[in-house]
């Protein structure tokens, strides 16, 4: 098939020079001056919008406000919601062992990449690398200690989000972090669950992604 | 090859949009749906003005050296593992997929929305080929069950109500055809597709952004269903037309930003997917494999002018036909190929040939509203009006079957409108000669009946304009 690329690269530089744009104005962009709490804020609201949930906790060790430990947040959402078998990202597996160890009434803690292990939790949970105020959205990014499919096949998603790690945009996250010198293979951004308006432009969550998302957001900024 | 079947017949296909009131009732619905929720993400002007700038500019720059970056863009994704392919047809490019499929023994695919596969008719070949591949996206679910195309390039089922998915659902796969709302005819189709995804061979996808600095591919979508066939099956094959390139990852943001809220009235959507290779190192899941097909399909063709290059800035957002007023009462099916509305109008006859589609250019009133909320400012009026002139034979022959429409008839009724129309005397003696008599006229007279057929014959004033004017005293009209 070399030659249709020769083919169509030939063809691409035979034609004439057309419009071109020396300068782009990328203040529409750029120009965000929230404070932390406005990112906060604006976070939550957008993604409320679009049927996440989300609740402030703290990190277990984190006594300086009064706000419950995540851990806990969780376990009562595992219970209130019937999840018995959830499955967790590496990095947390230790410390939520650790923590619910002796405490009645927890989800079994499943460490598993096993995509039909992972087809029949209950729910996935990850960690989030960051945030977007802005839209809500939450930067995934998945790899040797977390799963693809964690935040993906099971019926529900909780997802831990640092209010330190926010930021106003895509753009803002993207440019800052320096994504571009080091993408991984899968990058993804997150809002709210799974939704359809195919069918008469009715709004209905949970198509083939998760049907609930709910957002743990620990306090640290 | 253009001219392997008769050409489209419009006409016929708005005869029957008109004259479906069902057909027409459930697009003015959605239409109305989806042009109050764009209106709202873009309800500050200057925002509006600027972004769009942006967005027109980052298409226009990545046009502008579309070959460095195409070849940028394979260099990128061949360093992250991901396998480039270039088809210059829909034979080659059906070709190479169905190569990989079989040599890897692969008889089910799951597919994710692409209107580039669409114009390759992939299903219907992989069909043949007795390899069965599933469209995954609820819309292009259902219209898959129902053998028909999209009706539109973001909502796919958007023409038909839920009786009657409800009834298609009944029919194709059993269940039943009472009391299903959205909701329960959307948990139907995900009880059927989980399975699909967990064991496919293969999933196929298309791509909203390819990023020529990192080779990534981004996806945008709002189900799930674009993760799931990037994500669960062994092999990902993705396919995207050539003109979609991007030069940098951060290009990405504002089109994203103006194809979601142009579309669906979204500040975004449920996901973006930026993939940049099949699994790597210690990655614990992921395709095995990566490919990606880049197409022509005539798209060089149109790049070669730089008017009609124009063209190739879409970011597929359907925001042009959602606020066409032919589109919303004719319906999408009316246009045949792949591509409805305004886009369709100035893209299908571009790459299928003028022949095949002689009445795309001439069915807009050039109203300008999909010019006014194209989000990448497409001058799609301006481009009509060209691909009229290459119909005609007055253009520069750019466009594939320029000439094809030349009619003496026609070129000599212009001619003599333009000496009228140039010449004082000609046009006073026309003028007072239509005054005088033009109501005479039957209205079945032979040039005047094409239009009177579907309207009333307009009405013949007793003075004319200048004259009423002069009358009262308007000095210099
Ligand atoms: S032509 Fe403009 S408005 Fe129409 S689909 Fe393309 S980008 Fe959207």
């Amino acid at each position: 098939m070399s030659d249709a690329r020769a083919n169509i690269l030939r063809r691409l530089r035979a034609a004439p020079a057309g419009l071109t744009q020396p300068y782009s104005d990328w203040s529409v962009l750029r120009d965000r001056d929230w404070s932390i709490d406005d990112q906060v804020g604006l976070f939550r609201t957008m993604a409320e919008s679009v049927n996440a949930r989300v609740i402030d906790c703290v990190a277990p060790e984190d006594a300086s406000r009064p706000l419950p430990s995540w851990d806990s947040v969780l376990a009562e959402d595992c219970a209130a919601r019937g999840v018995r078998r959830l499955a967790v990202s590496a990095p947390l597996a230790a410390p939520l062992q650790a923590l619910w160890t002796g405490s009645p009434n927890r989800p079994e803690i499943i460490l598993t990449a096993d995509r039909d292990t992972l087809f029949s939790v209950d729910a996935g949970l990850t960690t989030a690398r960051g945030g977007i105020a802005e839209t809500g959205s939450l930067i995934l990014w998945p790899g040797p200690t977390e799963p693809r499919m964690l935040s993906l096949v099971p019926p529900r998603h909780i997802a831990l989000l640092r209010t330190s790690r926010l930021h106003p945009t895509l753009w803002h996250a993207m440019t800052e972090n320096g994504w571009a010198s080091q993408m991984p293979t899968n990058v993804v951004l997150v809002t709210g669950p799974s939704k359809t308006s195919d069918i008469e432009q009715t709004l209905v969550f949970g198509v083939h992604g998760p049907k609930d998302l709910l957002i743990l957001l620990i306090n640290d900024h | 090859m253009s001219h392997s079947s008769a050409p489209h017949d419009f006409r016929a296909g708005i005869d029957a949009g008109l004259h479906d009131t069902t057909l027409r009732a459930n697009f003015r619905r959605a239409m109305d749906g989806l042009m109050t929720k764009r209106a709202r993400q873009f309800e500050d002007p200057q925002e509006w003005t600027r972004l769009r700038a942006l967005g027109q500019e980052i298409r226009q720059r990545a046009l502008s050296k579309l070959p460095d970056l195409l070849e940028r863009l394979e260099e990128n994704c061949t360093r992250n593992g991901i396998r480039v392919h270039w088809a210059e047809d829909v034979a080659q490019a059906n070709a190479i997929i169905l190569e990989i499929l079989q040599q890897r023994g692969i008889t089910t695919v799951v597919k994710g929305k692409s209107m580039v596969s669409e114009e390759m008719h992939l299903n219907a070949f992989l069909g043949g080929h007795g390899i069965r591949a599933l469209e995954a996206d609820l819309g292009e679910y259902i219209i898959q069950l129902a053998g028909q195309m999209p009706c539109h390039i973001v909502m796919p089922a958007i023409h038909l109500n839920k009786t009657q998915i409800a009834d298609l659902f009944a029919d194709k796969l059993g269940t039943s055809p009472d009391g299903q709302d959205a909701e329960a005819l959307t948990a139907i189709a995900r009880e059927k597709l989980r399975e699909e995804f967990r064991t496919a061979g293969a999933g196929i996808s298309g791509v909203n952004f390819p990023v020529a600095e990192t080779g990534t591919l981004c996806l945008i979508e709002n189900e799930g269903n674009g993760r799931m066939v990037t994500t669960v099956p062994p092999v990902h094959i993705a396919v995207t037309g050539i003109e979609k390139v991007v030069e940098n990852l951060e290009d990405v943001t504002p089109l994203l930003r103006l194809l979601t809220r142009s579309a669906t009235g979204q500040p975004i959507t449920t996901y973006v997917n930026m993939i940049s290779g099949p699994r790597r190192g210690a990655d614990q899941d992921g395709p095995q494999e990566v490919h990606l097909v880049l197409i022509d399909f005539g798209r060089s063709r149109v790049y070669a002018d730089p008017e009609t290059r124009q063209t190739l800035q879409c970011i597929r957002c359907a925001a042009c036909m959602n606020h066409c007023p032919v589109y919303v009462r004719v319906g999408g099916h009316a246009y045949g190929g792949v591509y409805p509305g305004p886009i369709g109008k100035i893209l299908t006859p571009q790459l299928n040939g003028l022949a095949d589609y002689p009445d795309h250019p001439s069915a807009s009133s050039l109203c300008n509203a999909c010019v006014e909320v194209c989000p990448v400012k497409i001058p799609i009026a301006q481009m009509l009006v060209r691909l009229r002139n290459e119909k005609a034979g007055q253009g520069t022959g750019a466009v594939q079957d320029a000439g094809s429409g030349a009619s003496r008839v026609e070129d000599a009724a212009w001619k003599a409108w333009a000496a009228t129309y140039s010449t004082p005397l000609a046009y006073r003696v026309a003028s007072a000669a239509l005054t005088a008599a033009g109501n005479a006229l039957p209205a079945s007279a032979p040039l005047l009946k094409a239009w009177t057929s579907v309207r009333k014959k307009p009405r013949f004033a007793a003075q004319s304009l200048h004259r009423t004017l002069k009358e009262m005293g308007v000095a210099d009209e």
